[in-house]
């Protein structure tokens, strides 16, 4: 029954997760591409750092390594907001297809009074959406490696180092996926989960954003969690296991809060 | 269950959503092996409880038990005995009629091994199958949802307005398999707002209006409560003590032409006609419809 489950949730977003993991390839290869163009030989350092532009790369990077370093420009590719746009719609896509749209569409009605432990459902399209994050993620790293490979200005990049950037990504996405899936476990309709996803993504986006920028909001900075998404540093100085182990820790127990919702709520379409 | 017990056992039940109370309180024994009839307007609260004996609605009150199991806390063992078909069938519209078939049997514990005759039964060819559901019509969704309830062959089947949009020799096709599903000892619940449905099918019923049963029992026992009326024309003027029967409702008419209305049977009418030259008589037989509504309208609201 588990695996039937979850075929049905890996079929169901076959396209979204072939056209997604080729924008992400693709953003991969065209950061990895464009470092030749930007990278330390396009500006010096000291002119880079006193026009602020290196405070503003920051705001968008995240992390302080500078965004004219390898680690950096490759780390920024991974927390653009393109590529964030990507993993989040698919995290949205994924969320509010596995519980809220079925009660929009009626289908749950079926579904659910077949004898499926409703967490036991629930979990197979956690699991697909999972899966699904390995392969986006693994998409944009080979865009990745292929660019390190065949661009010069990158050839002495480390590969633990490449390894680390799409890791960094990790506990984020666990994060958003948690508030996503939550939200589906306990609604009837998409519109409430694209809401609640994105606007706790976007939400933590501009925080931290901000208060990078805009020195009396630095205090609140640490209530973002994209103040602890930092690919470049994770590619420089290895994995930040403290902020990586409360993001991954919240959003797995959010994934347990929406298994406890879906075991107990009303079903009516 | 032991044959003793009631297939679905129904005591206090009460659903509220918000400020809106849908159940007020149902107590229903449905014996096992019979077609019973959940029947009511819209909006009465039948396909509330229908749903909560399907396992998709906790009740906020009372309790629910099928075949002897709790559906609140054996929600899934109950499940696995039960065919249900929502009040309105809604399948994966993307997928074929064939894929929607094998993924609700795939999730089921009990194999499909009626499948096969109830796609024959149902008229469904392999090419309807293999296409994708969003092209069917209404009546075409319905068959497959029937289809998906009886495929297991469980022991008890709920079903919401089941013939609604099959055509009328679907329907009977459809009668017919309660009617042998019932002689094989399965129990069916199945609600409906036709009346002739009921009448075609069930056993016994409840009637249910604003969230409470205000009538179980046979159809006959229906019939009893309803008015009827008995029309004599009398070859010259009778002068009879009507008003003295107790189940005399109301006398009309002229001295030669008498018109009774009473309620339950007719013996006692009969007895006083029978010595009188009668030069006609007619006893009209209530319809269900009638019966059913003249029930209703006798309910305080």
């Amino acid at each position: 029954m588990f695996g039937t489950l979850l075929h049905t949730a890996w079929r169901r977003h076959r396209h979204l997760r072939w056209s997604l993991s080729v924008g992400l390839f693709l953003m991969g290869l065209l950061l990895a591409g464009t470092y030749q163009v930007f990278g330390s030989g396009f500006i010096p350092d000291t002119v880079f750092q006193d026009s602020g532009l290196a405070k503003t790369f920051e705001a968008f990077s995240g992390g302080s390594v500078s965004v004219l370093s390898p680690e950096g420009w490759l780390g920024f590719g991974y927390v653009h907001p393109f590529t964030l746009m990507l993993l989040i719609a698919w995290a949205v896509a994924s969320a509010a297809t596995s519980v809220a749209r079925e009660v929009e569409d009626g289908t749950i009605e079926f579904l659910l009074s077949r004898p499926v432990d409703r967490r036991v459902m629930l979990g197979a399209r956690i699991i697909a959406w999972a899966a699904g994050s390995v392969v986006l993620l693994l998409a944009d790293f080979l865009g990745t490696m292929i660019g390190i490979l065949f661009f010069e200005a990158l050839a002495d990049f480390p590969l633990a180092g490449a390894v680390r950037l799409p890791l960094s990504l990790v506990p984020m996405l666990v994060l958003i996926g948690g508030v996503a899936f939550l939200a589906s476990a306990g609604s009837s309709a998409r519109s409430r989960v694209y809401a609640a996803a994105l606007g706790f993504t976007v939400g933590s986006y501009f925080l931290n954003f901000a208060a990078t920028l805009w020195d009396p909001l630095g205090p609140v900075a640490p209530f973002s969690f994209f103040h602890y998404v930092s690919p470049g540093e994770w590619a420089r100085d290895g994995i930040q296991l403290g902020p990586a182990a409360v993001m991954v820790l919240l959003g797995i127990a959010l994934f347990g809060l929406a298994l406890t919702v879906i075991d107990r709520r009303d079903f009516s379409v | 269950m032991t044959s003793e017990q009631p297939a679905i056992s129904v005591s206090g039940l009460v659903k509220r959503f918000g400020a809106t109370t849908a159940l007020e309180g149902i107590d229903l024994e449905v014996p096992a092996g019979v077609v019973y009839g959940f029947i009511g307007p819209n909006g009465a609260g039948k396909t509330t409880a229908l749903r909560i004996l399907a396992g998709l609605l906790n009740a906020t009150e009372g309790s629910a038990t099928v075949l002897g199991m709790n559906v609140r806390r054996h929600r899934k063992a109950a499940q696995a005995r039960i065919g249900f078909l929502p009040g309105e069938v809604r399948l994966y519209g993307e997928a074929t009629g064939w894929d929607n078939l094998r993924l609700l049997a795939a999730l089921h514990t009990l194999a499909p091994h009626r499948q096969a005759e109830m796609i024959e039964r149902f008229e469904l060819s392999n090419e309807v199958l293999e296409r994708k559901v969003r092209t069917y019509s209404r009546g075409m969704q319905q068959k497959v949802g029937i289809i998906a309830a009886f495929q297991h062959d469980p022991p008890l089947l709920i079903l919401d307005e089941p013939t609604e949009g099959l055509d009328p020799l679907m329907q009977a096709t459809f009668v017919e398999l309660l009617e042998e599903d019932a002689k094989d000892g399965k129990t069916v619940l199945l609600s409906s707002h036709a009346l002739s449905e009921v009448e075609r099918t069930c056993d016994r019923m409840a009637m249910v209006r604003k969230g409470r049963i205000i009538f179980e029992g046979t159809l006959a026992d229906v019939r009893s409560r309803a008015l009827r009326q008995l029309d004599v024309v009398f070859r010259s003027p009778a002068d009879l003590p009507w008003r003295d029967l107790p189940n005399v409702v109301d006398v009309e008419g002229t001295a030669r032409h008498h018109l009774v209305t009473f309620t339950g049977t007719p013996n006692e009418l009969l007895r006083l006609v029978v010595d009188l030259p009668v030069e006609d008589m007619t006893l009209a037989t209530a319809s269900l419809e009638e019966s059913f509504l003249s029930y209703y309208r006798e309910q305080p609201t």
